[in-house]
């Protein structure tokens, strides 16, 4: 075996750092950089000389003495510290990059050791891959009509008789571009929901009713298999914050699963009501799922050798689309299963009210706002039965208002908002990107535009509705601020 | 009314779907022309009277939704059916605010294109 001298290996360890991908450079405790590898200079754009000349706020825009203080406590008392930054290169191009600062004491002198990748770089091929992906979807659509409307006409007799055996071969090549069709879509739709590009609509709305509806769309086809569709449900309404469709996409996906792979017994959809969760099961007496597949069920493309018993073939992306879908609710799934038995898929959905909702949605874009120097206004439109409404009539005057206050909302600012979100007393809006004037003329807008419904329905005298904004940067520092301005201002409204 | 009496403009850029979806057109008895871009299909809309436009969606030189705001912005209400590629919500979105009456996306079932193609004439000419 070839032995290696000190020498030899302090060699080696600066070879093999100067042809890394990541970029590497050490600092001194006051930020002076002290040596950069070859890919922190191709990152930043400077030769290895001029950043040894350099330290970190030369290269970094955002940092402000209070950050570095801030990191150098960090990783002294952690040994490691890891966030994400923005960087300035030579050319002046500002970039987001994940950074991490390790702690290296030597003797007399404190070295901090930071590795940092490019994310502007990682999210542009991401961009590229969906954008990928979206342009061959769309360009398959046309030869597949083409194939799809030859074959028909084919079969149509609208180019003469076609005799039975043949005629059996065009069915099947029929019912492959279908499915093809199916793939595109499906994979349109991960596809999406990879690149954080799908957005959900969430409304107020009752499970069980959304169960219901599913179960009723497959009740024939399980009659047809001989199975058994049931539910488990709590007796009453349960309420959450969803995007209905998705949701009823996640439902269908399951349950067509679970009826594809049973041929005898039953599929029983469950839900659990926790106090954080909500958690809804979906189970069968099917063929099962062997042990060391359940954590791959969930992988794109991922068909088990598990041949199902009946119906069309899917995309393969069925669970990749229920669990896309799940996580953007932030809720988690996953399978259980015993082969010959049956399987259970699981899944959570977390309880949150309209105002936790609205408080993480402008958590984020506060920080993006904060990171860019760009504005964001809260809204929330609050209304009330006065007293001296019939008290009888007063919980349908509220449902009746708060319903006509979210179709106000939703012709008059819809374009400008980014999050609309409607609970049992109010209606919450994010507008990002705006300024307190612009958001006030909307909500002016808004206000006048819903005076008028109320006028017309003669419950002007009946319903009031109370208005509160909160704009950051010009009136508010932080989230904190942020939420107590408009919550303030709601409680006062509200007495 | 018998379906020789409609005539229909198609326009898509494909000259194999053109003419399939002509073929199939004809052969249930509808009067067909057809243009391969939006520019074309202007130039007969505007010398002919045609009772509905097949539409496609991205096309070179003038697009379908270029046609059709074109046209509507002349204030010519003929209906238009797009059979598009594009299926996501927002490119449905902006065919239809372009003026577009009902949309199709590619691949579509013939049945399915003849039954929208009766389904809008009966709504636009009653009886």
């Amino acid at each position: 075996m070839t032995s290696l001298t000190p020498q030899d290996t302090l060699r080696l360890a600066r070879f093999a750092l100067d042809h890394a991908d990541e970029a590497a450079f050490w600092m001194d405790d006051r930020g002076s950089i002290l040596y950069a590898n070859a890919a922190a200079c191709r990152a930043l754009g400077y030769a290895s000389e001029e950043l040894l000349k350099a330290a970190l706020p030369d290269v970094s825009p955002e940092l402000t003495p209070e950050l570095w203080s801030q990191l150098t406590q960090e990783v002294t008392s952690r040994g490691r510290f890891a966030f994400e930054f923005s960087m300035r290169s030579k050319d002046q191009r500002v970039f987001s990059v994940d950074m991490s600062v390790h702690h290296h004491p030597l003797p007399g002198k404190d070295i901090l050791c930071a590795f940092f990748r490019d994310m502007d770089e990682r999210k542009r091929l991401q961009q590229l891959k969906n954008e990928f992906v979206s342009t061959v979807s769309h360009e398959l659509r046309t030869p597949m009509t083409i194939i799809r409307e030859s074959v028909s006409q084919l079969l149509d007799g609208l180019l003469g008789e076609v005799p039975p055996p043949q005629r059996e071969a065009l069915y099947v090549t029929l019912s492959g571009i279908d499915r093809l069709a199916r793939i595109i879509n499906d994979l349109l739709d991960v596809s999406k929901m990879e690149a954080g590009k799908a957005t959900l609509h969430l409304d107020r709305l009752n499970l069980a009713e959304l169960i219901r509806e599913v179960v009723e769309t497959f009740a024939s086809r399980a009659r047809e298999r001989g199975l058994e569709l049931r539910m488990s449900l709590p007796a009453r309404d349960i309420l959450l914050y969803a995007d209905y469709d998705r949701l009823t996409r996640v439902f269908t996906n399951l349950v067509g699963n679970a009826l594809k792979f049973s041929d005898k017994g039953s599929v029983e959809i469950s839900v659990r009501e926790r106090p954080q969760e909500i958690e809804c099961v979906v189970s069968d007496s099917g063929i099962g799922i062997a042990k060391q597949d359940l954590g791959r069920v969930f992988n794109k493309f991922e068909q088990l050798s598990l041949p199902a018993v009946t119906g069309e073939k899917g995309s393969g992306l069925g669970l990749s689309i229920c669990k896309g879908i799940v996580e953007l609710h932030q809720g988690r799934i996953w399978a259980e299963s015993e082969p010959g038995r049956g399987s259970s898929f699981i899944f959570t959905l977390p309880r949150k009210s309209g105002e936790d909702l609205f408080r993480q949605k402008m958590s984020g874009d506060l920080a993006r706002a904060a990171a860019a120097g760009g504005h964001v206004t809260g809204v929330l439109l609050q209304v009330d039965v006065l007293k001296n409404a019939d008290p009888r009539k007063a919980a349908t005057h509220l449902e009746w208002a708060l319903a006509e206050l979210m179709e106000t909302v939703k012709t008059h600012g819809a374009r400008k908002t980014d999050f609309i979100l409607m609970d049992s007393h109010a209606v919450w809006l994010g507008l990002p990107g705006m300024t307190n004037k612009e958001a006030a003329r909307i909500v002016g807008l808004i206000l006048a535009a819903y005076a008028a419904v109320l006028d017309k329905n003669e419950l002007g005298d009946l319903v009031r509705v109370t208005h509160s904004l909160s704009s950051f940067p010009d009136e508010v520092k932080n989230e904190k601020e942020f939420m107590n301005k408009l919550l303030q201002e709601k409680q006062r409204n509200a007495v | 009314m018998p379906s020789e009496k409609w005539s229909l403009l198609l326009v898509d850029d494909e000259p194999l779907v053109v003419q399939l979806v002509a073929a199939r057109l004809k052969s249930q008895g509808y009067g067909v022309l057809t243009a391969p871009n939006g520019q074309e299909a202007d130039a007969l809309l505007q010398k002919n009277k045609f009772h509905l436009v097949l539409c496609d969606a991205v096309m070179p030189v003038l697009d379908g939704p270029g046609l059709c705001r074109r046209v509507r912005a002349r204030g010519d209400a003929t209906p238009f059916l797009f059979l598009t590629a594009k299926g996501l919500p927002h490119d449905i979105v902006e065919v239809l605010s372009a003026g577009a009456d009902d949309y199709l996306v590619k691949p579509f079932d013939a049945g399915e294109l003849l039954a929208r193609i009766k389904a809008i004439l009966r709504r636009i000419y009653p009886s």
